[in-house]
């Protein structure tokens, strides 16, 4: 089986690089090549400037990994953990200037065994582990898996502080909130390709329309026919519950999208106006959601 | 401290704060040390009895007598054979027939409960035999090397405490497998070389303590000496045992690892494990001497490493009756280590 092929793209020093793709598109294939934990059966792949399939050891000296699962010794404390993965790498802990385990706030659960933690603390421990090297290049396997909305707001800070000396982080996600929100340029996934990559205002504004108009229908049925003849449609998907209708005017179709439900000509529930997101990068690319 | 140290030692944690390897490993075979030292402290109710010269019309009626009854069991041999049989304890008691018309000599082991026993039920037989020439019997009692079904029990717990220190090796493997430690570490510049290494140098250390704990246990609760084979220096002897652990802990940890390569979950490891030692427990004169077994079972008894770990222990550790030279011991459980090595490499998935 293939799981990805005929992927191009580069990531530049510095930057946040995200994959963005439902499950099952390809994102943990592809970073698992690049991590060098599984060898690609065509085509050449350079991390730091090394080909991963002849120089995987000195990639890995130099990089740090955050695997889906967090894969944490179940007998050992927190401290054995960092220590034993620490002893792995010649590029000692010691020599960070930003220490992990007081930054994650790790420093109260170092005696707690691996099997005993919770899955925010389980996240929070792998990221350490990734980050024990000072790795020049950061590879996060859907970090905020399993995170309640506070942790994932506090992974971001962290994510880009550690960034913010110019190193470089690679991550994988299938939250557009979490693509928008944290990376500087993004490859969308789906079915093995990457259909779209650019920066997120790149890939937003090549959308033919900057505002989508989703209209809740209710009970009611409402023609999709009809929706495309209204002023500034551009485009409308139909929904099972709903009409999805991106929009040149939002102005004008809410305008004449209210006028014909007062004239009852038209039945919905409501009208939700907001700017074209990579939800709908996704959609016009691929004819389906990214969560559904 | 260098990589491979640091794998050894969170390798030594993982191990002592797992309570299910820590049962079979520590707390099973002290049980078994236990049951068996109450069980057998006391003697069996058959005997083997050394038969020397035996032939000829006058000694006939006195053996057919003895060959009568259901609890001795009659080996016949030469003189010096018999007597180190008596000496090592595999049989309890020797009787020499001297000459036509003398009364045949009767030897025994004076320390061992078994070997009393074994020389006081021959002397009655003989007295109410009532045969004309065999008068009286005399009784020899000789200085033997302290033996006893018990020596015989302990190599064997030894030995099934090694087999399942490593054959259980394969759960831990596999479930760090299926946890994605595996793939965790592969993800780092830790070699498989290192991992590997510093898992089984831990088992190997694991099992060097195990023996010392039921060497000891045996030796402080019913007197089962440390001992050595006669002759040899104490010293010498525990460093034969200490290098015998090492081969058996290797050769079952092999196992082991062989396990973990041909079964894709914890599920199917725990079978493969259990399939593998339940047998090899019953059928390799670990806790019922090899000489019960029926013979079609021989040929499969032959094959197993527990037999051979078993009879290399029981010839040096504590002593007891001899299956194989100790060379052919050696031999076969290096096969163990290599065949099952083999298939571990070959077939072990790291994900």
């Amino acid at each position: 089986m293939v799981a990805v092929a005929g992927l191009t793209f580069s990531v530049a020093e510095g930057e946040i690089f995200g994959l963005l793709g439902p499950n099952g598109a390809g994102k943990t294939s592809t970073i698992e090549v690049l991590e060098g934990l599984e060898s690609p059966d065509e085509g050449r792949v350079h991390v730091l400037g090394l080909d991963i399939t002849t120089s995987s050891a000195q990639v890995k000296e130099r990089i740090g990994v955050q695997l889906q699962s967090t894969g944490l010794p179940r007998y050992l404390t927190v401290a054995e953990t960092v220590d034993l993965f620490a002893s792995f790498y010649r590029r000692g802990h010691e020599r960070l200037d930003w220490d992990p385990i007081e930054r994650l706030g790790l420093h109260a659960l170092r005696s707690r065994v691996n099997s005993r933690l919770s899955g925010g603390e389980r996240q929070r421990v792998a990221l350490a582990l990734a980050l024990i090297n000072n790795p020049q290049l950061l590879f996060l396997d859907e970090p905020s898996n399993g995170l309640d909305p506070h942790g994932r707001r506090e992974l971001w800070a962290v994510i880009r502080e550690w960034q913010s000396g110019g190193r470089t982080v690679v991550l994988t996600t299938h939250d557009m909130h979490e693509a928008e929100a944290l990376c500087d340029r993004v490859g969308i996934m789906d079915a093995g390709q990457i259909v779209a990559l650019g920066t997120v205002p790149e890939l937003i504004n090549e959308q033919e329309s900057e505002e989508a108009i989703w209209v809740q229908a209710g009970r009611a049925a409402l023609p999709a026919e009809l929706a495309s003849t209204l002023p500034g449609v551009a485009r409308v998907l139909a929904e099972r519950d709903g009409l999805l209708l991106y929009s040149d005017d939002a102005a004008a179709t809410t305008g004449s999208l209210l006028a014909l439900r007062a004239s009852g000509e038209l039945s919905f529930d409501s009208v939700q106006v907001r700017r074209a997101s990579l939800e709908d990068v996704f959609l016009s690319r691929t004819g389906r959601r990214l969560e559904s | 401290m260098t990589v491979f140290g640091k794998v050894l030692v969170a390798s030594l944690k993982e191990f002592a704060r797992d309570r299910t390897s820590l049962s079979f490993t520590i707390v099973l075979p002290l049980l078994l040390v236990v049951f068996f030292g109450f069980a057998y402290g006391g003697s069996g109710s058959t005997f083997s009895v050394g038969i020397v010269h035996g032939v000829g019309r006058d000694t006939a009626p006195l053996l057919s007598q003895l060959r009568s009854d259901h609890n001795l069991r009659l080996v016949r041999g030469g003189l010096a054979s018999e007597m180190a049989n008596l000496r090592s304890g595999s049989v309890d008691a020797v009787l020499v027939f001297t000459g036509a018309g003398r009364a045949p000599q009767l030897y025994y082991d004076a320390r061992s409960g078994g070997s009393a026993l074994a020389a006081q039920g021959l002397r009655s037989i003989t007295t109410r035999n009532g045969s004309t020439t065999v008068r009286s019997i005399l009784l020899r009692p000789v200085q033997a090397v302290s033996h006893s079904r018990l020596n015989f029990v302990v190599a064997g717990i030894l030995a099934t405490a090694i087999m399942w220190l490593g054959i259980f090796a394969a759960i831990p493997l596999v479930q760090q497998r299926e946890e994605q430690v595996l793939r965790r570490f592969a993800a780092t510049p830790l070699s498989r070389g290192t991992l590997v290494g510093g898992q089984v140098a831990s088992r190997l250390l694991i099992g060097l303590g195990q023996a010392v704990f039921i060497l000891l246990a045996a030796r402080l609760f019913f007197g089962v000496p440390l001992g050595t084979r006669a002759g040899s220096s104490l010293v010498g002897g525990l460093v034969v045992v200490a290098a015998l652990v090492l081969l058996g802990s290797l050769a079952f940890v092999a196992i082991g690892y062989a396990i973990a390569a041909l079964s894709s979950n914890q599920h199917g490891a725990h079978a493969w494990a259990q399939l593998l030692s339940m047998p090899m427990l019953l059928l390799a004169g670990v806790f019922f001497p090899l000489g019960v077994m029926p013979g079609f079972l021989r040929p499969l008894i032959a094959l197993l490493p527990l037999t051979y770990l078993a009879d290399a222990f029981r010839q040096t550790a504590v002593q007891g009756q001899i299956y194989a030279p100790l060379s052919v011991d050696l031999a076969v459980l290096a096969a163990w280590v290599v065949v099952p090595l083999a298939i571990a490499v070959r077939y072990f998935k790291w994900r």
